[in-house]
């Protein structure tokens, strides 16, 4: 599929941008190394074919990556449950405190934030990345990056309030 | 320490929303960044050593902590290549200058060498049948004739005084006419 130079561009921007989050949630729900890379593969091979379609990067992949893990474990077991297998804040949400964990959810997805603000959060708040190697993945300084995550949890925390949770100790 | 940051992490703990990657993998995923997206380019068709390159530079300052475009690393590549471009021409230039003169230092030294050798070798110097100190110069045919010409021609006119071809007839050693 013809892409323009300027589509190459931007697909190599998101890709470096998400392929960390991508991999890292693969790497969780897949053992080995090899394969989790495999299937990251895969999932931006099809982003990639359906990038210009593409209207919330972030969302879109996550639905890859359960449907391509999903094959993957099809071929290995057929009796696995994905939902299962996905019990994360960024694909899915199960069994146990559904509600408080839609809240959150809806607090991270609602905040008013930036492509580059909702990799941070993710990035540090779901996968535990250092502020330091996600300042090279976005090219910005560790204290750039802090700022910008203390001001996203802040965000998030105000929206807690205004739906009633005035303290997080509440729901600890 | 109790921040909002760290009450966060306690609350996206408990209701198990985190999923930690250890430091090692942190690593390992961008040091597989660059080499899968490389290997997807290869696989899409759009894989060039120059996109491979503007990649590099553009992930490396992003490493440092520059915020470029990729638009900003082309940049950067082209100015490198124009650059690398016109230091070759010149340089090459330069390079090819220096090694002529150097040949042509070297030819210049081997000529010397060479002719001192032909008459300095050990064959060519033969022993002296007398000692130096002993050989008393000795004139030879020509040089008396010649010798004696000027003495007669001085003798046959003395009054005239002496032409330059005269002259010049005296004083040469070879029986050839001058012109």
């Amino acid at each position: 599929m013809k892409r323009q130079k300027g589509n190459v561009d931007e697909f190599t921007r998101a890709y470096m941008e998400y392929y960390p989050l991508i991999l890292s949630a693969t790497l969780t729900k897949v053992s080995n190394s090899d394969d989790a890379r495999d299937i990251c593969q895969e999932v931006f091979a099809i982003f990639y074919d359906k990038f210009d379609t593409i209207e919330n990067k972030r969302a879109w992949l996550y639905g890859a990556l359960k449907n391509v893990v999903y094959r993957y474990y099809n071929k290995k077991d057929t009796s696995v449950d994905i939902d299962e297998v996905f019990d994360d804040i960024g694909l899915s949400f199960t069994n146990g405190f559904r509600d408080t964990r839609i809240l959150i959810r809806e607090a991270m997805d609602n905040n008013d934030v930036t492509e580059e603000e909702r990799v941070i959060l993710d990035l540090i708040a779901t996968r535990s990345f250092s502020y330091e190697n996600v300042a090279r993945i976005l090219g910005l300084t560790r204290r750039q990056v802090e700022y910008k995550y203390s001001q996203v949890v802040k965000g998030i925390l105000d929206y807690l309030k205004k739906k009633g949770i005035k303290d997080i100790a509440e729901l600890l | 320490m109790n921040t909002p940051i760290d009450q966060f992490h306690s609350l996206l703990d408990k209701y198990r929303m985190i999923h930690p990657v250890s430091p090692e993998t942190q690593e390992n995923i961008l040091k597989y960044r660059n080499s899968d997206y490389k290997k997807l380019m290869k696989k899409v068709g759009k894989y060039s050593a120059l996109l491979w390159l503007v990649v590099l530079i553009y992930t490396f300052l992003k490493k440092i902590g520059i915020q470029a475009t990729l638009l900003q690393s082309k940049i950067i590549v082209g100015v490198a290549a124009a650059a690398i471009s016109a230091g070759s021409v010149t340089g090459t230039y330069q390079g090819v200058k220096y090694v002529r003169k150097i040949i042509h230092r070297q030819e210049s030294k081997e000529e010397k060498p060479e002719k001192i050798e032909k008459t300095l070798t050990p064959e060519t110097i033969q022993p002296l049948s007398e000692p130096i100190n002993t050989v008393q110069p000795q004139k030879t045919d020509l040089i008396k004739q010649s010798s004696n010409k000027a003495v007669e021609k001085k003798e046959l006119s003395p009054g005239k005084k002496e032409t330059k071809k005269q002259k010049h007839d005296a004083d040469t050693l070879s029986d050839v006419p001058s012109l």
